[in-house]
């Protein structure tokens, strides 16, 4: 399982974004109540979010199915196998899940 | 324009929610003016600019009704539509072949062109899984139903002309495997192809051709040949004007060290003519070159090697007509020779014969098969063989030998029945199988075939000169299975090397090459296949299937992330405002 994002240039947004949001916390540190601080961690969340949400993220799973190729040779020396080799093939598609 | 996810419109209860709970907020704001003498002042601020102070006062709230509202839109996914292709899936075939190679423009090549276009083309599939095919003699898949976009760009961008010849037949063929009864659209990417050899019964495909549009000039060396006389080599050139102007060239003719011939030629329009030239110098190959500025360059060239190999060979008409049907299985020019003649013949070419005593020619490679001087005694005993390139394809340990003739001595036994030689080398590199056919039952066995199709490449290998290739022509070589081979360019540059002679694979770039190991060297050359030497002007068309309505399909652009980027911006704003505001109130 992977997490990857389609866009990774748009995360370059949080550089300005982050020296914003610690110029105006180093300035108003001391004036911030304890719901001031809450507002100020949601706001943050809020926006990283959104950046998050313009690099495209998705999730990379693994593929647990797999492709089957029959390759029937049909050529003159195997005259007569036809119904031993639906037979055969008919048999395994049973187990295709 | 549209909008893709109408179930979140619910969500609009949120703004409406934060409009309700302003409404409920008090209207007045308290204002203490400290004196009746600033009451004046008081009352005219209010009145002055009311808008700009409602905005200013209400920043917060119209802030936050904005980037809800848009936070709504962003869950509502709106798009707007651009032209896309049709159909659920779509397959590129694209003609790698020599032609492809040609100017279009002066400065780009046809396949640059549909490079190009390719990638136009794979910005409009919106999601659509692309599958990408080239042509040659062994069609290739590069992207099976593919839907990463960046991993189509690459495979395109790596794509190369492969110089075999297109086999568009073939490559339609396999084609058609990948359409699986779903709506495709085919872009065919080539010189000139004509409708009739499409396959039009699939009622739900559509096929795009993109061909060679615009008008080449071309003249090409068409054939080039060479022969060794008693005067020295005649040679003969074939040069075809194929464009619709008469045009003038040069022709040269040189060898490995210097030009032999020059002549200024007329080429009237769409007309061969023959050249042909007497009494040059010996060499070891001969290039014939014109000098021509046409939109298709590779075709102004052509190398011929003067060694040529042993195609012929002759049969002793006393040896069991086994050992003939053998050769000519394998596709090889077999004549017969009376016995009293074998001394005799003056062509080039492998003899097979059982008269050991009978002098031979010294150049003319031999292969003996039993002894007509020597009277053969009974054996017994596994056939066991040493490490050489004859048996690399033929594995002689099943089979019975009755009876073998005396050994030669001073020969180099390379297989033995018991104690006793069953084939031997000369010094010279002639090859005897001390048994009749007769006495074995080796044409039973499918080695018999495989090991005079050896000693024939071993024979002929005296020469080092491996043959004419169309490029990446695959062709098992008997070069003996141990060692590895490095292939080069004339000029010394290395391309690849293969395990052993079974694996060989010419390289695609027309023009000669060097075979190396640890201590043989061997050349060979890659000419281009005589279909790769015309080029015609094409056109390009589409064929709709019944089934394919081929302007419905659109392409969904996602309106999405712009709103984010304006939500973030509207975020860092309201928190601006916010916090010079303070948060008591």
């Amino acid at each position: 399982m992977d997490l990857r994002v389609d866009q990774p240039l748009w995360l370059l947004l949080l550089i300005p974004i982050g020296f914003y949001f610690l110029w105006t916390w180093r300035k108003d540190k001391k004036i911030f109540k304890r719901e001031g601080k809450v507002v100020f961690s949601i706001r943050i969340l809020a926006i990283l979010c959104l950046i998050l949400g313009i690099t495209n993220p998705y999730l990379l799973l693994p593929i647990k199915e797999e492709q089957v190729l029959f390759l029937v040779d049909r050529s003159a020396s195997l005259q007569g196998t036809d119904k031993q080799i639906t037979e055969w093939v008919d048999e395994s598609l049973k187990s295709k899940k | 324009m549209g909008i893709n996810q109408l179930i979140y419109s619910w969500t609009a209860i949120f703004p409406i929610a934060v409009l309700l709970y302003y409404f409920f907020r008090k209207k007045y704001v308290k204002k203490s003016v400290s004196s009746t003498l600033f009451w004046q002042e008081a009352m005219k601020e209010t009145k002055a600019s009311p808008y700009l102070q409602h905005l200013q006062r209400n920043a917060l709230f119209y802030l936050q009704m904005l980037a809800m509202l848009l936070l709504v839109l962003a869950l509502l996914q709106p798009y707007w539509k651009t032209k896309s292709i049709a159909g659920e899936q779509i397959v590129f075939v694209v003609d790698t072949s020599a032609t492809m190679k040609v100017n279009v423009n002066n400065a780009t090549s046809l396949f640059e062109q549909h490079r190009s276009k390719m990638l136009e083309l794979v910005e409009e599939l919106s999601g659509k899984p692309l599958t990408l095919i080239t042509t040659g003699n062994e069609p290739v898949v590069l992207l099976r139903q593919e839907k990463n976009t960046e991993q189509m760009i690459k495979e395109i961008n790596k794509l190369e002309i492969s110089y075999e010849a297109e086999n568009m037949s073939k490559s339609l063929d396999f084609t058609q495997s990948f359409f699986q009864d779903k709506a495709t659209s085919v872009y065919i990417f080539t010189d000139d192809l004509e409708r009739q050899s499409l396959p039009l019964q699939h009622e739900n495909v559509s096929w795009n051709v993109e061909a060679l549009t615009t008008e080449v000039t071309n003249a090409s060396i068409k054939r080039f040949g060479a022969t060794e006389t008693a005067n020295g080599i005649s040679t003969l050139v074939q040069i075809e004007n194929q464009s619709e102007k008469e045009s003038t060239t040069e022709l040269t003719i040189s060898n490995e060290e210097k030009i032999l011939v020059t002549e200024v030629v007329n080429l009237p329009p769409k007309e061969t003519i023959t050249l042909s030239f007497d009494e040059l110098v010996n060499s070891s190959y001969l290039k014939a070159n014109i000098d021509i500025q046409d939109s298709y360059l590779l075709d102004n060239e052509n190398i011929i090697f003067m060694q040529d190999q042993l195609s012929n060979v002759f049969i002793d008409s006393t040896i069991h007509s086994l050992v003939r049907t053998a050769f000519q299985s394998l596709d090889i020019k077999v004549s017969s020779v009376p016995p009293e003649q074998v001394g005799l013949l003056k062509d080039e070419g492998m003899m097979v014969t059982n008269q050991f005593g009978v002098n031979i020619e010294d150049e003319r490679p031999i292969l003996y098969i039993g002894r007509n001087d020597a009277i053969p005694k009974e054996v017994n005993g596994n056939v066991q063989t040493t490490e050489s390139p004859l048996f690399a394809f033929a594995d002689l340990r099943d089979i019975y030998v009755s009876s073998v003739y005396p050994p030669i001595e001073g020969y180099t036994t390379i297989a033995s029945v018991g104690d006793d030689p069953f084939i031997q080398t000369s010094p010279s590199g002639n090859i005897i199988i001390l048994a009749d056919i007769q006495m074995t039952d080796w044409p039973l066995s499918p080695t018999f075939p495989l090991f005079m199709w050896s000693v024939k490449e071993q024979l002929s290998s005296g020469s080092d000169y491996l043959g004419t290739f169309t490029p990446n022509e695959r062709k098992p070589l008997s070069l003996g299975a141990l060692d590895e081979w490095e292939i080069y360019t004339m000029n010394d540059e290395y391309e690849y090397a293969i395990e052993n002679g079974g694996k060989f694979v010419a390289p695609n770039k027309p023009g000669l090459y060097v075979l190396r190991s640890k201590d043989a060297e061997k050349n060979l050359s890659v000419i281009l296949p005589q279909e790769e030497k015309v080029i015609e002007k094409g056109t390009s068309y589409k064929v709709n299937g019944q089934q394919m309505n081929a302007e419905e399909d659109y392409q969904a652009n996602s309106f999405v992330p712009f709103i984010l980027i304006l939500l973030i911006l509207l975020f860092v704003i309201e928190w601006e405002v916010q916090r010079r505001r303070g948060f008591t109130s």
